[in-house]
């Protein structure tokens, strides 16, 4: 019976997908216009709002019309709106009711609240799940092994805070799993205990303490590859506590979950000596071969954004899976879901024309035009800077990442993430992304042979001329006594990525880039104290560029001295 | 790193030697468990002669400071060395500890 549930929901989820497939199918053909169109009804139906009335939302009928009317705009522009709307006002920025506020990963001290409409749940709800799921049985049909449909493993988990108008605060990806609820337990592994913590628990233990009793589980799910990596590591580290548990039936007292959570849970937990003798043979065969396949063996894939900066964690998950293949998942922001992945292990997204409205600046245009393209302008190979008018009530908005097409499917851009336009590191107008200080880093971890566990880099001004430096973790400490090899070869890698850092430093613009290492567990250290400090993993993102004193402070404390 | 546990009225005070670092945090988190795993716990850390805390050590601190929250325990370190207090002061965690 348990079987049957979730193979019946997960068939009903992608038959709607391929439903969702052949709609999207069809506005992909006529991309252009189905997003223009979107923006013209989006003006008119906002046109009495605040924010509508203060641009003239009346008067638009045409893309330049709004183009003039309306300015570019970012978060502080709406700012003032959003505190009176929490407060309980409404009609300011849309007339579309808003059903939660996405709390951002932006900042610690004050994070933003970014309004989101039902309209936009409602878009992430058919694009990231059903939409995704059908082109992962297509795929998996297709290519892999056939998906069984049985349960999987949801790492997103739903903290959120209560405003005063009565509405939830909280990560969009929660926002998404908490509009599946009532499903959710029929479609996934971990109980609601520990998708709705109340506190602060051990959730890697709680996720995996329930996923591994289940010989069938077929996926894990997750908004960004660095907590599914991170979970592996923790159960390839704690196996023998998590095993020992299974067999006995028994939660260990060292795992830190509040009492009546762990009364509840034990309530859902028997001893299984069979399945832990299963796994205990497995783990003690080691990881070296991929685990995953052999514990799970009707596991079939990942889903989590893993592109880009997150691919030093995707590279690691690779160890463990095998020839599982991975679903990128979407390109998407608290704001919107922007685009998504049509194929299976493919790192490019196609525009989504139905969720939002997209203009584009391309990067390599001098001076200062403000002038945009739309997606039909836009050429393969070009970066661009794009801006969305989204579902919830934000207009032109500069989201601050630049993209680059990769191609066409259809009428519609298959874009890539590259950069965030705030992480761009320029010390003396060279403008280093962060695609570049990845090439780099990992080119010279093939070069030093080392494992690479996390990197960022930081601009330090303090010496002059400034100059780049580069703080890696690797899994095992180098030789300090190649020190200055190390800091040659990166210095060589980084200007391989940005000819423009090569010729800064021979002209003495720039000083030679250096090399640093922090300690062991360092990168794991940040994740754990920004847990503490309340960010909800599924916000958690690699620290790329360390660019605030506090980052600073915090990792030029833990830089490997010896 | 040497440990050496002892009771001091409700409380039991860990003096502690040498360095908390990669190497050492997994047996220190291992000999600590049974008291920071107790409802209402009470540990004082005595880092006079402890000389080095890394990330690995930190990660061990940060979660007993949890758990004296789940389980209404307390952890108090003191006798922490300036280049110790150095780290905790540019890690953030002199704002999470509770340091005598």
């Amino acid at each position: 019976m348990i079987k049957i549930i979730p193979k019946l929901v997960y068939s009903l989820n992608v038959k709607k997908g391929y439903e969702k497939i052949k709609r999207f199918d069809e506005l992909t053909k006529n991309a252009p216009e189905v997003n223009k169109q979107l923006m013209l009804d989006l003006v008119k139906r906002n046109a009495s709002t605040e924010y509508g009335k203060k641009y003239h939302f009346d008067q638009i009928e045409t893309l330049e019309t709004y183009k003039e009317n309306v300015p570019f705009s970012t978060y502080d522009d709406y700012a003032p709106y959003i505190e009176r709307m929490i407060e309980g006002a409404e009609g300011l920025i849309t007339n579309d009711p808003i059903v939660h506020y996405a709390l951002t990963s932006g900042s610690v001290d004050n994070p933003k609240r970014i309004p989101v409409s039902e309209d936009t749940v409602k878009n992430y709800r058919e694009y990231a799940t059903q939409y995704s799921f059908a082109i992962i049985c297509r795929a998996l049909e297709k290519n892999w092994k056939k998906w069984k449909k049985g349960r999987g493993l949801n790492l997103m988990e739903v903290k959120f805070e209560t405003l005063p108008n009565g509405l939830f605060a909280g990560s969009i990806s929660g926002r998404g799993v908490y509009s599946i609820k009532d499903l959710l337990f029929l479609m996934f592994t971990s109980p609601k205990e520990v998708v709705f913590p109340k506190e602060i628990m051990d959730s890697k233990y709680a996720h995996l303490r329930f996923a591994l009793t289940d010989r069938s589980l077929s996926f894990i799910c997750s908004a960004f590859m660095t907590a599914v990596s991170d979970l592996m590591k923790y159960l390839e580290i704690n196996w023998e506590l998590l095993v020992d548990d299974i067999e006995k039936g028994t939660i260990n007292a060292e795992i830190k979950i509040p009492d009546d959570v762990k009364k509840q849970l034990l309530q859902q937990i028997k001893p299984d000596p069979k399945r832990a003798a299963e796994l205990r043979a497995e783990f003690q065969k080691g990881f070296s071969d991929p685990i995953i396949p052999r514990i799970w063996p009707e596991f079939r894939f990942v889903h989590a954004i893993g592109s880009g900066g997150f691919s030093v964690y995707t590279d690691k998950m690779r160890n463990y899976l095998g020839d599982i293949p991975i679903y990128f998942s979407i390109y998407a922001a608290s704001e919107s879901i922007m685009a998504i992945c049509n194929e299976m292990e493919s790192q490019e997204f196609v525009l989504i024309p139905d969720s939002a409205f997209y203009e584009f600046i391309p990067m390599d245009r001098e001076g200062e035009s403000e002038e945009t393209l739309t997606m039909d302008q836009l050429e393969i190979g070009k970066d661009y800077e794009i801006i969305i008018t989204n579902t919830s009530g934000f207009y032109r908005y500069r989201i601050q990442d630049v993209v680059r097409v990769m191609g066409w499917y259809q009428k519609c851009p298959k874009i890539q993430f590259v950069y965030r336009l705030n992480q761009m590191v320029s010390i003396a107008g060279e403008k280093t992304t962060e695609e570049c200080i990845s090439w780099a880093v990992k080119e010279f971890a093939k070069e030093a042979g080392c494992e690479l566990v996390d990197y960022s880099v930081y601009a330090d001004t303090m010496i002059s001329p400034g100059r780049y430096v580069l703080l890696m973790e690797t899994a095992e400490r180098l030789s300090k006594d190649k020190h200055d090899e190390y800091r040659e070869i990166i210095g060589e890698k980084l200007s391989i990525a940005n000819p423009s850092i090569g010729k800064k430093v021979k002209s003495g613009v720039l000083s030679h880039s250096e090399i640093t290492f922090v300690q062991e567990e360092t990168y794991a250290l940040y994740r754990d104290l920004m847990i503490h400090r309340g960010i909800s993993g599924n916000q958690l993102k690699p620290v790329r560029v360390i660019d605030t004193l506090i980052k600073e402070n915090f990792f030029f404390a833990l830089v490997d001295k010896e | 790193m040497n440990i050496e546990f002892k009771k001091e009225n409700e409380n039991t005070v860990v003096d502690m030697e040498g360095r908390l670092d990669t190497n050492t945090a997994p047996d220190f988190q291992k000999e600590l468990e049974e008291y920071y795993n107790a409802q209402g716990f009470s540990l004082i850390l005595d880092f006079e002669k402890l000389d080095f805390v890394s990330s690995a050590g930190l990660r061990v601190l940060l979660l007993i400071q949890k758990k004296s929250k789940a389980l209404s325990g307390n952890m108090i370190i003191k006798n922490v060395k300036p280049e110790i207090q150095e780290v905790f002061n540019m890690t953030g965690f002199s704002e999470i500890l509770t340091i005598e």
